[in-house]
């Protein structure tokens, strides 16, 4: 019963959810077990709105279920740590262990999506349409919560924690840029040369 | 309990049952487990009943041979993985092979064939969709299906077999080059490059091209259940139309790629719109864009082309 308010008050009081989880006698526990449900949710949502042949559905919830869970650990731990970097840049300090607890927690909104999956197919045509637009709400949810736990976790106003959060993805879209303009550059030179 | 506590854990009862009613839907399909012959069970059939449709595109040999597009793959080798991979899938009930092709080598066609009466004798059922082409080799495959559809003027037929070897013996006259043969019978350098054949050799490959073509005229009597004499007055290498060859008997109908998949539906017994499944994984898109066979410039390609005795039969338009 514990565990589902800390759950409940995740969804409807974020901040209070947030604080009782890291006061949980088993955090870390609790929040790969989020993960794990969140993700299981996730791939019974994929499978109810796509139509799948039956060897791809079997492969999906057993060998691509745990692919993803593990895929999804690694992509946590790094995004953790980057994130643990870049707040410190701010001179506050933070707890890396509990913003890798929160940031579990965050996938919670993943939970809706079979019952969004299902309302989309019962709809028949244009329910790809609306399991997209939901898709894109608990998106958003899911952004809202990680920067919410950014705050928490290192004391930052909502600007700063936006910026924390956003400075990864700005970065790796100008480095791409600057490698596709350099790219760009050096095969005209190089064709120049050629001729 | 506030409010809010109680309509988050009503949220929360709702998103458990929607995972279960939504695991439910998605092993819909087949309720029960059945039971094969063998008395082993089998796995409920998941998802939903369509059709797999596999490209057949370019000269058919046994090499896996890699496209820009998925689901391209070319080679007998890969044709019939992918076959094996269709076969074992409960939800497909139908095939169509999308051919575009001249023919290819006799062994590679024969594989295929094999592997597609395999399939047909599962269950499943098998049409040809004919494009440009579906000659030769090509038609040899289609022998195997339930039924064989292509358009107007699409070229079929060239009934026959070949064997072509380069023969550069004067060219090494004029510029002094002579090959030395140690060999243990006197028809193991057969179809040499470097030399005009014996009357003794050419009879021997008169043999075996006579016997691959009466494997073919077999193949087409089963097939199309046709007489050995009508097929043999069709089978002199003659190309026809599509038009031409539902006239006399080669194909079943006139249409196009769609007809066909609407065709096999019916015979699969599926309402609706048909389905298409789609078998190949998203990673054979990448991997196939970085196998592209490299191209060769003209010289290596006429040099390769003489002096490699490709010392293979072949059903294949010329």
């Amino acid at each position: 019963m514990e565990r589902l308010g800390i759950i409940s008050k995740i969804i409807v009081d974020p901040d209070q959810g947030f604080n009782e989880l890291l006061l949980y006698k088993k955090p870390l526990w609790f929040s790969f077990l989020t993960v794990a449900i969140s993700l299981f949710c996730q791939s019974v949502a994929v499978l109810l709105i796509d139509n799948y042949g039956s060897v791809q559905v079997t492969s999906m919830l057993t060998v691509g279920y745990l692919a993803k869970i593990i895929a999804f650990v690694v992509f946590w731990i790094l995004m953790t740590s980057l994130f643990h970097f870049i707040a410190s840049w701010h001179k506050t300090e933070g707890s890396i262990n509990n913003l890798f607890i929160l940031f579990g927690a965050t996938l919670l909104p993943l939970i809706f999506l079979p019952a969004v999956a299902i309302l989309s197919r019962g709809l028949g045509s244009g329910s790809h349409f609306l399991y997209l637009f939901f898709y894109l709400l608990i998106i958003i949810w899911i952004l809202a919560l990680q920067v919410k736990s950014l705050k928490l976790i290192y004391h930052l106003h909502t600007g700063k924690a936006i910026s924390v959060y956003i400075i990864p993805f700005i970065s790796t879209f100008f480095l791409l840029a600057i490698s596709l303009v350099m790219f760009i550059i050096l095969t005209v030179i190089l064709i120049g040369k050629s001729f | 309990m506030d409010r809010k506590t109680l309509f988050a854990y009503l949220l929360l009862a709702l998103c458990g049952l929607s995972v279960l009613l939504g695991l439910v839907l998605v092993f819909k399909q087949s309720p029960v487990f059945s039971v094969k012959e063998s008395g082993k069970m089998e796995l409920p059939s998941l998802g939903k009943d369509g059709i797999a449709i596999v490209y057949i595109y370019g000269e058919i040999f046994v090499e896996r041979q890699y496209s820009m597009f998925p689901g391209f793959l070319s080679g007998s080798d890969a044709i019939i993985e992918r076959l094996r991979k269709i076969d074992k899938n409960k939800n497909v009930k139908a095939v169509v092979l999308r051919i575009n092709s001249p023919g290819g080598s006799t062994g590679a066609s024969q594989e295929i064939y094999e592997e597609v009466n395999k399939l047909r004798q599962r269950g499943k059922k098998v049409v040809v969709s004919m494009g440009d082409v579906g000659a030769s080799g090509a038609y040899y495959i289609s022998c195997a299906a339930d039924r064989i559809i292509a358009n107007p003027s699409t070229i079929t037929g060239s009934i026959g077999v070949i064997f072509n070897f380069g023969n550069m013996q004067e060219l090494f006259k004029k510029i002094g080059v002579k090959m030395e043969v140690v060999k243990s019978g006197k028809a193991k350098d057969i179809g040499a490059y470097w030399r005009s054949p014996e009357e003794s050799e050419r009879q021997l490959l008169q043999g075996l091209i006579d016997n691959s073509y009466e494997q073919f005229i077999r193949v087409i009597v089963a097939g199309r259940k046709m007489t050995y004499d009508q097929v043999k007055q069709l089978a002199d290498g003659s190309i026809f139309t599509g038009e031409q060859a539902l006239n006399k008997g080669l194909i079943d109908q006139l249409g196009n790629l769609p007809d066909a998949i609407q065709v096999a539906a019916d015979l699969a017994g599926l309402k609706g719109e048909p389905y298409i499944i789609k078998e190949y994984s998203p990673m054979e898109k990448v991997f196939e864009m970085f196998n592209r066979k490299s191209e060769e410039n003209n010289l290596a390609q006429v040099t390769k082309a003489l002096s490699k005795s490709d010392t293979r039969l072949a059903y294949l338009m010329e």
